[in-house]
């Protein structure tokens, strides 16, 4: 692939141009990291792909390889893998709980002490998630509580 | 990010517990071992202290209270179940053993009823102690994850 980047005062505003033969797996991860600095992420809902605001995302999961992101009441699929969503993301408030998941702390409703230092993460559409133990740490610590 | 249990982790959960128990019978002993040097063998030696077989005897209940904790108090080996069936099975497993130890090491007579009364007030007054304590932290905890949380979404 090659990269070329021209920076200059003569551009008004950045602009990305992508030139392929064909559309690849490998362009819509770049497009969808990309959509992810303007906050918002490509999504597909029954090969339909569309645009969402990173705030309206409740959590993100990962089944069976899957990339699935949860918003109050759609389950959308995304192209990227869970660690390339977390290290865009973490910047925007989203922290990883597990290792299938992470949530939009500013979606999260309450928050309960479960056993094995567990915690159960309810969000704001009722539904409940759990932050493992390896990863309840990170939690307490990223709200200040360690 | 935590690191995963060790052996020692769980030796050193045993030890602490055992200190607990280990200085709750020193001071028993202190008070009433006199009076009861006859009655069980825990106090044999009097005021004295304790003997080798007993401080062997609450190690040995000390590594079991630990490893019934880990059992059903941690998910490592029960997955899917209630914390007050957790709490149940755990208290219910600790008494079976308890008077499993009472019987074999002779800790009191075993056809004295009302050492066996006396036994079952004190470890039932010592649970609910514990219950209630563990629900205490419980609603502290919730109460200190709930007020960061609303901290955090304020920012």
């Amino acid at each position: 692939m090659k990269i070329e980047i021209d920076i200059d005062d003569k551009y008004r505003e950045t602009e990305v141009v992508i030139r392929a033969p064909k559309l690849t797996q490998d362009i819509e991860k770049i497009v969808a990291l990309m959509r992810m600095i303007n906050m918002q992420i490509g999504v597909k809902d029954n090969d339909e792909t569309y645009l969402l605001d990173i705030e309206k995302i409740l959590y993100i999961e990962t089944v069976d390889r899957k990339t699935f992101v949860y918003t109050d009441d759609k389950v959308y699929e995304s192209e990227l893998r869970l660690y390339e969503m977390e290290s865009e993301l973490v910047e925007q408030g989203f922290l990883r709980i597990s290792k299938q998941s992470i949530v939009n702390l500013r979606k999260v409703k309450s928050l309960r002490a479960e056993i094995d230092r567990k915690i159960r993460v309810t969000l704001q559409n009722g539904e409940q998630i759990v932050a493992s133990r390896m990863y309840s740490d990170e939690l307490r610590r990223k709200l200040g509580l360690k | 990010m935590e690191k995963r249990k060790t052996i020692f982790n769980y030796i050193s959960e045993v030890f602490a517990v055992y200190g607990i128990i280990v200085t709750i019978y020193v001071l028993l002993s202190l008070f009433i071992g006199d009076y009861v040097g006859e009655y069980s063998s825990m106090f044999r030696l009097g005021n004295k202290g304790l003997s080798n077989a007993t401080l062997l005897q609450l190690l040995l209940l000390a590594t079991i209270i630990i490893a019934v904790r880990n059992v059903f108090l941690t998910d490592r080996w029960i997955k899917r179940m209630s914390i007050i069936l957790r709490n149940i099975l755990f208290f219910i497993t600790i008494i079976v053993v308890m008077i499993i130890m009472i019987v074999s090491f002779d800790w009191f007579p075993v056809n004295d009823w009302q050492a066996w009364v006396g036994f079952l007030i004190s470890y039932t007054v010592s649970m609910g102690v514990s219950v209630l304590v563990s629900r205490l932290k419980e609603r502290a905890e919730n109460d200190k994850l709930q007020v960061a949380l609303d901290k955090y979404n304020k920012k």
